[in-house]
């Protein structure tokens, strides 16, 4: 049994359901489906670390309310 | 003699409204439908709903929520506010409702809601959000290089979260809903009864199982046409799937909804792309939005034709601009090898196109490892076409419901020629019509399948088996790819009326001579022969309209070589639409809101 904490492929730590898959008898554990599929093809790992450093570059933080408060219900019949 | 529906077919559906496609769209109707437990809903899906649609490829990955999150849209959120593309209405130069656009805009955060719920993180440990700074063109689209904005204000916003799963999360949603999902079912076409759709029929591309459904309502949620030109640089049969966007989706549904009567709009303008060879997508290529292109002197091209010659006749893509400068008859690519010179790329610029590639095309992460890594440049960049402009192009959607003018038949997604060319705008045009059918659905009678709809299966089975029967006849594929060079080599970028012409009359040869002669040995062979039928419809639509439109608009998404003008007096809220009656196809010019 793997209890392992932390995503195989992306390395952030797993906070829902994680993704076991067993690997020629070898478990695996990923945070979703999607990080098995990239690990799968052996695509470049992307790491939580370089996530956060991509991030810095190239998106703003933003404080976003709860998204039900910018539903805006038309005043047109 | 009178034979039985279940005679006729394996399986027999009924239901209250069928999805035709579990992608994003699909998936997102689903869900709202079922919020009412009484509604039976089934997916119709071609692959399989966790992988199924444009999501397989990058639209799940980032959320586009242009400037909402910042700047909540207004109450009073105008279609004149619609029209100038503010708080991210689509614009696309007077071919796209702007009243829609409002409904979109008004609509735009709701699915975002359906998605935390069901366990999207979108948001931060913190419950914020990263919004993802892009430079915007004025009149245009966003530019992804790291240029900062002069005003440093965010206009186009895509809120990018953790986890790349939203398409995984909706299928795992819809099957707990309790939707009725079939999987690696192709749609063969839609039944009618009096203008009503009552109905669809499909195949199972596995196992060949004809089934039929009868439906209330029907949503056409198929994707758009990603079919129709191929990528030239490779070899048969790869040049027919490589693509830029999903390549299952070949437009089946469109021709589906044509057949029964909806009208479709917009159907001559193309999407046309640079990429760099091989890599055939713009966000791993990064040409001309991340480096500079230039040509064997090592001119570069944005210098050398400063505002891009198509920008000054109605252009809108950045890296086109500049590849068909300085004249669209003549353009610089045709008479120089373009590359773009990534060898002295900056830390920042390289983990850019990784961001890019991780959020859009891993795949591509794995071609640039094989390549050697981003900054192994030069690469050259060519001009390709994946298909037609998704989002503009396709079934007409008549109004804020996105009734089609078929009753009880609906469109949304890039399926639809007025909206939703994003994976977020298709979600917000799922969650309307989930939404109305489930208020509708106990208004509308149950169909009976009377004489004439088992007439319309019996015909169609008859034309999906006819393959089986043609043991050495002509290959699904090699025809695709046949049509798909006619329309390379007389519709493409420079359009003209002899050549578009010719088009049309071959296609009609190819229609009435070929498709008899197809073959298939077995139901995944059937499912090619269905598709390439379908291209050959769409082909001669797209060189109908191109004929039709005797401006050029958006250049190079259509441009006239004897109408090179942009004619506004006549075209502009014009749109063409086509439209099947009794056989025939009608042409008409329709002005929009």
């Amino acid at each position: 049994m793997n209890n392992s904490s932390q995503c195989e492929y992306c390395e952030r730590p797993i906070k829902s359901d994680p993704v076991i898959k067993i690997l020629r008898g070898k478990e695996h554990v990923f945070c979703t489906e999607f990080c098995f599929r990239l690990y799968f093809y052996d695509v470049p790992r992307i790491t939580y670390e370089d996530l956060k450093k991509m991030y810095e570059l190239r998106c703003v933080t933003m404080k976003a309310p709860d998204f039900h408060t910018l539903i805006v219900e038309s005043n047109e019949k | 003699m009178t034979v039985k529906l279940e005679q006729l077919v394996d399986e027999v559906i009924e239901t209250d409204f069928l999805i035709l496609g579990g992608g994003l769209v699909g998936c997102m109707a689903a869900l709202r439908a079922r919020q009412n437990k009484n509604i039976d809903v089934a997916i119709m899906e071609r692959g399989n709903i966790w992988y199924g649609g444009n999501a397989i490829g990058f639209d799940d990955h980032n959320l586009e929520y242009p400037g909402i999150i910042e700047h909540p849209l207004p109450k009073n959120f105008s279609s004149e506010q619609a029209s100038k593309g503010e708080f991210g209405a689509r614009r696309f130069h007077n071919i796209v409702s702007a009243k829609l656009a409002v409904t979109e805009g008004r609509n735009y955060v709701k699915p975002l809601v359906v998605l935390e719920e069901i366990g999207v993180k979108i948001r931060e440990d913190d419950g914020t959000v990263k919004v993802k700074q892009t430079q915007k063109i004025p009149g245009g689209p966003n530019w992804h290089r790291l240029v900062p904005d002069a005003t440093g204000k965010i206009e186009g916003d895509k809120v990018f979260y953790r986890g790349s799963d939203v398409k995984e999360k909706l299928a795992n949603a819809v099957v707990k809903s309790g939707a009725r999902i079939f999987n690696r079912t192709i749609l063969t076409n839609l039944i009618t009864q009096d203008g009503t759709v009552v109905g669809a029929t499909g195949m199972n591309t596995r196992t060949g199982k004809l089934l039929v459904f009868i439906a209330k309502a029907v949503l056409v949620s198929t994707g758009d046409m990603r079919r129709l030109y191929t990528y030239p640089w490779a070899p048969f049969p790869n040049n027919l799937f490589l693509n830029s966007h999903f390549a299952g989706n070949h437009g089946g549904g469109i021709v589906a909804a044509f057949k029964a009567g909806a009208k479709l709009a917009n159907m001559e303008f193309l999407q046309v792309y640079v990429v760099a060879a091989g890599a055939c997508a713009t966000s791993a290529a990064g040409a001309g939005m991340y480096w500079k292109m230039q040509n064997s002197k090592g001119e570069f091209l944005e210098e050398k034709y400063q505002g891009g010659m198509l920008s000054k006749i109605g252009g809108h893509f950045p890296a086109t601009n500049f590849v068909y400068s300085p004249n669209i008859d003549d353009p610089e690519f045709e008479r120089e090898v373009i590359t773009y010179d990534t060898s002295n790329a900056t830390d920042d610029e390289v983990v850019a196109c990784y961001f890019t590639c991780a959020t859009e095309y891993p795949r591509m992460l794995k071609l640039h490892k094989l390549a050697g890594g981003i900054r192994k440049g030069p690469v050259e960049a060519r001009v390709f076409i994946p298909g037609l402009l998704s989002g503009i192009v396709g079934v007409l959607n008549l109004n804020e419901k996105a009734e089609t003018s078929v009753k009880n038949l609906f469109i949304a997604g890039c399926a639809s020629s007025s909206t939703g060319s994003s994976g977020s705008k298709a979600m917000v045009w799922g969650h309307i019509v989930g939404d109305y059918v489930r208020d509708i659905i106990s208004d509308i009678k149950k169909p009976v399948l009377k004489g004439e709809q088992l007439q319309q299966v019996e015909s169609e089975k008859k034309r999906i088996l006819a393959p089986l029967n043609h043991k050495g006849g002509v290959d699904p594929l090699e025809l695709e790819d046949y049509v798909r060079s006619i329309n390379m080599n007389y519709v493409n970028v420079r359009k003209v009326e002899p050549k578009l012409k010719r088009a049309i009359a071959l296609l009609q040869e190819i229609r009435n001579d070929v498709v008899p002669l197809l073959s298939a040995e077995n139901p995944h062979e059937l499912m090619h022969v269905l598709e390439v039928q379908d291209i050959i419809e769409i082909s001669e639509l797209h060189a109908q309209a191109s004929l039709m439109r005797t401006e050029s608009r958006m250049v190079p998404s259509h441009y006239r070589v004897d109408y090179p003008k942009q004619d506004n007096e006549n075209w502009a809220n014009i749109i063409i639409t086509e439209q099947k009656i009794d056989d025939e196809i009608k042409y008409t010019r329709e002005r929009i809101e």
